[in-house]
Parts: structure tokens; C-alpha cells; sequence
């Protein structure tokens, strides 16, 4: 194949107790859209930085126009003609366009930068690409479309001949998506081959020439784009037919009331929010981002004061006892951000899973460490946590299974409520699933759940009962069977039904 | 290269075998470069010329390991030995009052270092900068610049004594060494100390008291400082207006010697141990070899940085 750019063939890379990579072959001819799927973990972003120079592959060959290449570095994989628009943004937001694209590459004329140079480059690729990227602006006041704009122009600057683009619309909005289609598709025409990674299979179709599909570190097939339906695919990924991945709930009787809040109020954040949880049932709690969930939900947890209001556990108000005495009364709260605040990343399994519940098994003030791992044990057993033991760091888990570790957190604190708050936030299909097997068994034990997310699948799929916040307020309570995407989206942004 | 996920995860406890081989190396080249100098009982001198920043170091980890750093140990180890010549005054009599002053200034010294930086939220450096510097001060001012006085013969025996082979200094910090051990390995107190450390938010929200975490790091350095104190009353016989000096610095070579991370939450105390003896081991084959003063700061700096060189390469490939 005389167009074949790039051919990558047997990569395997090993972390700490994962294999990221199993002998993977990917390739990429010239003039076209490869897209690379797979959920997370699957070990894209590895494959990837392999060819930024971020990662070196433990063995494997990477060929660029039939030449064995070794890439040692960024600036190395620039200069073999391979730009990188990261998922992140790499940008330094208080610097401007310019001085951003050209960062470790300024252009110098008798020793001093040359912005004259720079600016006619930086228009030379608007034009290309029809967008008006003012060179002198400040990053930190674009919007994130034009943000991703300075990344892929900064990524053209040294004309590659390959363009990786990992998930570039992630926080696009449709118009935007189309814009930047409108971009890939141009680079396409002019012989650019780009290797696209997105979750969103729609996006895929719509572009891609060619699929390849990663599970577990290895490659499930490669295969033209009209060739496959977007079922098959994702049958690809996840390793089975996706059915329904919500647990059936209608059996489901609910017991007495566990906790109740009554009139709670933050001045500014929230007012008179009242609701109840019973053994058995799942609440969830809906709305946009940012109306006053999350601050009831760590009200009730004791991270934050509240001004009014009265919360009560098991009939006993719980005012002023912090979050140790919510602990000791059966109340948990997973948070949203494992990595930031759920996790204490260097740590072990064990040590990690134990963290909320030592006081049960102090002796004296020493740690009874028989009791310790025994019951960490049962609950990776019970949680399924894929890990090489409960020595493991947690760091090295994949995100599904570090989510898994904190259920198994406030499982050994024996909770009567469990405050979950994005269940499944960065946890990839098939992880995703076991959380709500579990969340569903805990509620048939008895555990009473209230869930906060931002996806609306899952609210509708999951919860017995939907609240939905309204700047500060509850705006609206739906039944399972009752709460349609329709109305929750009417009820989040304050509008009657229909 | 090959093996570096391997290696990174049994780094932590490969830190005190590491310092045991360099520690080992030293005792060879020390008997190359002076035959017939290495003894046992040489090698327990050093010990006991290193207890008094063996012990301080084992606060210092303390305060580390929950993610703040105290610059204060060097002046509560002066102030101790001003106030403990000061009362004892030379009797066995005073020597329990003299204690008393002496922990309760402690207590005092450490409760105010953990109440700015909890409850004022003045960052730990600049705190226990503060600190420092007031006590030095006091000191100036009680003993007006000229102390006088001698320790209790109690005191100056703790300070100078042997039980059998081994100075009673090192046996008291080892038994301190031994005791920080059981308390972070085994007790719920430890496991708080390095999620603190680790992640402060994450311990607080598995309710965990962070700031009764980090007060009693405070409170247990300045009681490690007190102690070193009072033996090196006993070592001085008397009251040194420069005592305090260096430990500021050794304290915190010690423990990043010892292959504790400097920010917090990762680290032992063995290897603290060996870092505070490696230190003084260093100084005293300085002197052993005829090095002078200033010669003997240029190399110690060296060694230290090669010592934290190869550390730090370890860790990454």
C-alpha cells in the first residue's frame, strides 16, 4: 500500500499491575479519518502518546512512510510531522494567542521575538481553515471552541502530515461541532491523515473513514466505517450486546423513612429544600449544574453549615455533630471528585477502603488489622475491584474501579444513607454497570440512596423518586415512570409542561 | 528503565536499605582512610552525638508526613536548655519541677505553632518562622546575653551515661524512634496522619479532625525538640546561646535524606533514623580526616546532594 503513512504494529506497553497495551496494530493511510473508539481504560490515550513522545512502548515498531522511527519526545514528534490536540486543554490561559501557539517555538529575529512573523503565521492558518483567531487575544477570555481553534493551529504550525485529534468536542456545542468538522474535513482534502478518538459514536459516523475499536489494551477490529452500524460497535467495545444497563426496579418496596430535611436553607444557594429518602429508595436529585444539589447533599453530609433548616437520621436531628457524627449515624457520601477529594492516591486498597470506618475497628486507638482485611476483602470481592491485591496503590486502578473503592469506602462504615454524587463520573461502560447493580442491591438491603448526576439517562434510569433543583429550590418531583427527559429539562429550567 | 513500575512501588521501603548501604560504605572508607579508627564503641559515640537531631527529626517527619514543616525546633531546644540549666540549677532536687517548666513550654510552643497555622492560617513556614524568631529572643533576654548555671547531675548523666556499650541518649532515641514507628504503622491516629498528608480533603471528608491530626504533629515535634533539649543540657553541662543552630536545617535534611516526600503524606521513620545518624556519621569523618570547619560544610552539602541525587533517580526510572 504505497499511501500507508503511518503503521504501528505489536505495541504492548505494561504499568503497574495493567497492561495497558496487548500487541496492538493500528494504521493509518494518507488523506484519511481513522477514528479509534473504546471506553475508558481501553488504553487510547496510551497508543496516543506514543506517538506525542510522551510514552515509549515497552515493544513494538512504529513506522512513519516505511522508516522505523523511535519517538523520544514532543519536540521529536513535531518534527516527524505529527501534531497532537491534546483532550485537555494545554493552554496558558493568561497569555495571549500568539504567545500560546508559538510557546517553546517563538520565532526570533536578532535575538528578540519576532510577534510580526508570528501574527502573518497564525492568519495564514485562519485563513486556511476559515476562523478569525485574534492573535493578541487572551486566552483565558475565548471561548472554549476558539481555545480548541489556538490548540489545533498551534498543532498545524509545523504542517504535519498526521493530526491527532483526542476528543476535540467533548466541550463543543452542535455548531461548534460542525465547525470543527468543517476543519478535519479540509485538513482531509489536503492529505493530512487524522487519527480521531471520540465517545461519541454519532460524530464517528459522520466523519470517520475508518473505525478501529480498543478493549482492554487490544485491538477488536478495524473496520470501514460503512461496513458497520453503531450497535455493532459498541457491541465492539463493551464485549456484549447493550441491552438495558439500568437495574429493573419495580419490585422494589420501600421502608421506613431513614433521613429526612426540612426547610433547609443556604442564604444564596438554597432555600427551604425538603425532601425524605426511605430504606430502599433511590432519590435522585437532578437540574443543571450548579442549582443547589450538590450544597443540600454536603449540608446533609456536614461539610458545609447550614443556615436553616432541620436534618434528621434515624429520628435523631443531626445539627452540630460534623461529618464524624453523620459517619456514626449511618450517613456516607461518595463524592464527585475521587481523584481531588474521594482518594488518597498513594495509598493502598486496603488503607483507602478502610479510611471512613477506623473508629470501627479501633482497639484502643490501634488499628485491628485482621478485622481490617478481612473486610476490605469482602468488599473488593463483593464490588468485583480489578486490582492485583489490596496492596495495590489506588493510583493504578482505572477509574471505574477506583469509584468502586470508594463505595467500598462507605460500605465498611455500615450506612443506613449513602449521599452518591455522580455515581458513574469517568467510569467506562462496563464498570458503569456493576455500580448500578450494586447501588441497586444496596438499596434492596435496606440502604436508602440519594444520587446526584448530571446525566440524564442515568437520573431517569436509576432513581424511584427525580427531584429537580431549581436555582436553590426544588422545582419538581417526579415518580419513576413519571419523570421524562421532557419534563425534567422543563422543570430545570423553570418552564410548566406542556 | 525496563522494571520502573516494579521498583516505584517498593521504593519507599527499599529507602532505609539504601541509607544502610551508604552508611556502610562511609564505615569502609573511614577505615581506609584511618586505619584502626573503627570501633564499635566509635560507632556509638556517633550515635549519641547524633541522638539529640535523630530525635528532633522524628517530630520534624511528624509535621511533614501532614503536610506542614516546622522551623521552630532549633530555638524550643535552646529555650529548653536556657530554662533547664536556668531552674535546675545544678541540683538533683529541681530535676522534676525543671521537667515540668521545660514540657509545659513545649506544650505551649507547640499548641501556638498548630493554632496559627489551623486556626489563623498563616502558612507553616512563615509560622513557625515566627516562632523561632520570638523565642530566640526570650532567650536573649532571660539570660541577658551571659548565661550561667550547670545541669543536675541526673540530667548531665542522661546526657553523658552508657547502659552497658550503648549512651543512654541513643537508647532514649531509639525508644522514641521505635514508639513514632508503632504509632504510625499501627494505630488509627497513623493511618489519619499520612491521609492528611496525602489528601487532606479527602481524610476530611471521611471525617476524619484534620486539624487534631495536625495539632498533635505540632505538639509532638516541639515535646521531640524539648527532649533533645534536656539531653544536650546534660551533654553541655551548661547553657549554650547557639545550641539550637543547625537543627532547623539537619532536621530537615534528616528526614528528605530519609526518603520522605517534603510535601506531605508519603515517608518513614527508619529511614529518618538513618538520615540523622548519616548526617553526624558525615561530620565526624570530616573531622576524623583533619577537614576544617568551612572545608567541611562544602563537602556535607556535596554529599547530601549526591545522597538526594541518586535518590531521586531511583525513584524516577
Amino acid at each position: 500500500m504505497e499511501n500507508l503513512y503511518l503503521k504501528m504494529s505489536g505495541i504492548t506497553k505494561q504499568f503497574p499491575g495493567v497492561k495497558a497495551l496487548d500487541g496492538v496494530d493500528f494504521d493509518l493511510k494518507k488523506g484519511e479519518i481513522h477514528a479509534l473508539v473504546g471506553e475508558n481504560g481501553a488504553g487510547k490515550s496510551t497508543l496516543m502518546n506514543m506517538l506525542g513522545g510522551n510514552l515509549k512502548p515497552d515493544s513494538g515498531m512504529i513506522e512513519l512512510e516505511g522508516k522505523r522511527v523511535s519517538i523520544s519526545g514532543p519536540m521529536e514528534s513535531l518534527e516527524l510531522g505529527i501534531g497532537f490536540v491534546h483532550q485537555e486543554s494545554n493552554l496558558l490561559s493568561n497569555l495571549t494567542v500568539l504567545e500560546n501557539v508559538f510557546l517553546a517555538r517563538e520565532k526570533r529575529r536578532h535575538g528578540t521575538l519576532d510577534r510580526a512573523a508570528m501574527r502573518k503565521e497564525i492568519l495564514r492558518v485562519n485563513e486556511r481553515l476559515g476562523y478569525q483567531l485574534n492573535p493578541d487575544a487572551q486566552v483565558g477570555s475565548l471561548h472554549l471552541a476558539e481555545q480548541q481553534c489556538v490548540e489545533i493551529t498551534r498543532a498545524l504550525l509545523s504542517e504535519p502530515r498526521i493530526l491527532i485529534l483526542d476528543e476535540p468536542t467533548a466541550a463543543l456545542d452542535d455548531s461548534e461541532v460542525a465547525r470543527l468538522f468543517d476543519i478535519v474535513r479540509r485538513l482531509r482534502g489536503e492529505g493530512v491523515a487524522i487519527i480521531y478518538i471520540s465517545h461519541r459514536l454519532d460524530e464517528i459516523f459522520q466523519l470517520a473513514d475508518r473505525i478501529t475499536v480498543l478493549k482492554d489494551g487490544k485491538v477488536v477490529g478495524t473496520r470501514a466505517t460503512g461496513e458497520v452500524t453503531k450497535d455493532e460497535v459498541i457491541a465492539m467495545m463493551v464485549g456484549r450486546v447493550l441491552e438495558d444497563i439500568y437495574p429493573k426496579r419495580d419490585d422494589i418496596t420501600f421502608g421506613d423513612t431513614l433521613l429526612s430535611v426540612e426547610n433547609l436553607s443556604i442564604p444564596g444557594r438554597l432555600s427551604n429544600v425538603s425532601f425524605s429518602v426511605r430504606a430502599g429508595e433511590i432519590v435522585g436529585l437532578g437540574g443543571l449544574e450548579g442549582q443547589g444539589q450538590r450544597d443540600a447533599a454536603r449540608a446533609i453530609f456536614g461539610d458545609v453549615p447550614f443556615a436553616q433548616g432541620r436534618i434528621t437520621a434515624n429520628g435523631l436531628e443531626l445539627k452540630s455533630r460534623g461529618i464524624r457524627g453523620r459517619i456514626r449515624r449511618g450517613v456516607g457520601y461518595v463524592t464527585h471528585d475521587r481523584r481531588g477529594e474521594g482518594l488518597v492516591l498513594n495509598e493502598s486498597v486496603r488503607k483507602n477502603a478502610a479510611l471512613a470506618s477506623l473508629y470501627r475497628r479501633s482497639r484502643l486507638g490501634f488499628v485491628d488489622a485482621a478485622a481490617e482485611r478481612r473486610e476490605a476483602d469482602e468488599n473488593v470481592e463483593r464490588m468485583q475491584i480489578k486490582t492485583a491485591g489490596l496492596e495495590q496503590k489506588v493510583a493504578n486502578l482505572s477509574g471505574g474501579n477506583q469509584q468502586k473503592v470508594m463505595l467500598a469506602r462507605w460500605l465498611m462504615t455500615k450506612p443506613r444513607v449513602l449521599i452518591i454524587d455522580e455515581p458513574t463520573k469517568g467510569v467506562d461502560v462496563g464498570a458503569r454497570m456493576s455500580v448500578y447493580q450494586i447501588i441497586d442491591q444496596l438499596t434492596r438491603e435496606g440502604i436508602g440512596i440519594i444520587m446526584l448526576t448530571s446525566d440524564m439517562m442515568e437520573l431517569i434510569g436509576l432513581s424511584d423518586r427525580v427531584l429537580v433543583f431549581y436555582e436553590g429550590r426544588i422545582s419538581r418531583e417526579l415518580k419513576r415512570g413519571e419523570a421524562t427527559e421532557e419534563r425534567i429539562m422543563r422543570a430545570a429550567s423553570s418552564m410548566p409542561d406542556e | 528503565m525496563k522494571n520502573n513500575g516494579l521498583r516505584r512501588s517498593s521504593n519507599a521501603s527499599m529507602q532505609p536499605l539504601f541509607l544502610l548501604g551508604i552508611i556502610a560504605v562511609m564505615i569502609a572508607m573511614q577505615a581506609i582512610l584511618v586505619p584502626g579508627s573503627v570501633t564499635s564503641s566509635q560507632l556509638w559515640l556517633v550515635s549519641r552525638q547524633a541522638s539529640a537531631l535523630g530525635i528532633i527529626a522524628l517530630g520534624q517527619a511528624a509535621v511533614i508526613l501532614v503536610g506542614g514543616i516546622d522551623l521552630s525546633v532549633g530555638s524550643i531546644v535552646m529555650i529548653t536548655n536556657v530554662f533547664c540549666i536556668a531552674l535546675m540549677r545544678g541540683s538533683n532536687q529541681y530535676v522534676l519541677g525543671g521537667l515540668a517548666v521545660c514540657l509545659l513550654i513545649a506544650l505551649v510552643i507547640g499548641a501556638s505553632n498548630a493554632l496559627g497555622v489551623l486556626v489563623l492560617n498563616i502558612a507553616p513556614f512563615v509560622m513557625t518562622l515566627c516562632t523561632m524568631t520570638i523565642l530566640q529572643g526570650v532567650c536573649y533576654v532571660y539570660t541577658q546575653g551571659a548565661p550561667t548555671g550547670s545541669a543536675a547531675p541526673v540530667i548531665n548523666a542522661l546526657g553523658t551515661g552508657y547502659l552497658g556499650p550503648i549512651p543512654y541518649s541513643t537508647v532514649i532515641w531509639l525508644v522514641l524512634a521505635l514508639l513514632t514507628w508503632i504509632v504510625l504503622r499501627f494505630t488509627t491516629l497513623g493511618r489519619k496522619v499520612y491521609a492528611v498528608g496525602g489528601n487532606a480533603r479527602a481524610a476530611r471528608l471521611s471525617g476524619v479532625s484534620n486539624k487534631a491530626v495536625i495539632a498533635a504533629a505540632y505538639i509532638f515535634s516541639a515535646i521531640m525538640s524539648m527532649i533533645a533539649g534536656v539531653i544536650m543540657s546534660g551533654y553541655l553541662n551548661i547553657t549554650s546561646l547557639t545550641v539550637g543552630g543547625d537543627y532547623v536545617n539537619n532536621s530537615l535534611a534528616a528526614v528528605l535524606i530519609g526518603g520522605n516526600a517534603i510535601e506531605g503524606g508519603r515517608g518513614g521513620i527508619w529511614g529518618v533514623v538513618l538520615g540523622a545518624f548519616f548526617m553526624t556519621f558525615l561530620m565526624a569523618i570530616l573531622t576524623m580526616i583533619g577537614i576544617g570547619e568551612v572545608g567541611k560544610l562544602i563537602v556535607q552539602g556535596l554529599v547530601i546532594f549526591v545522597v538526594v541525587a541518586m535518590q531521586s533517580m531511583m525513584k524516577k526510572d
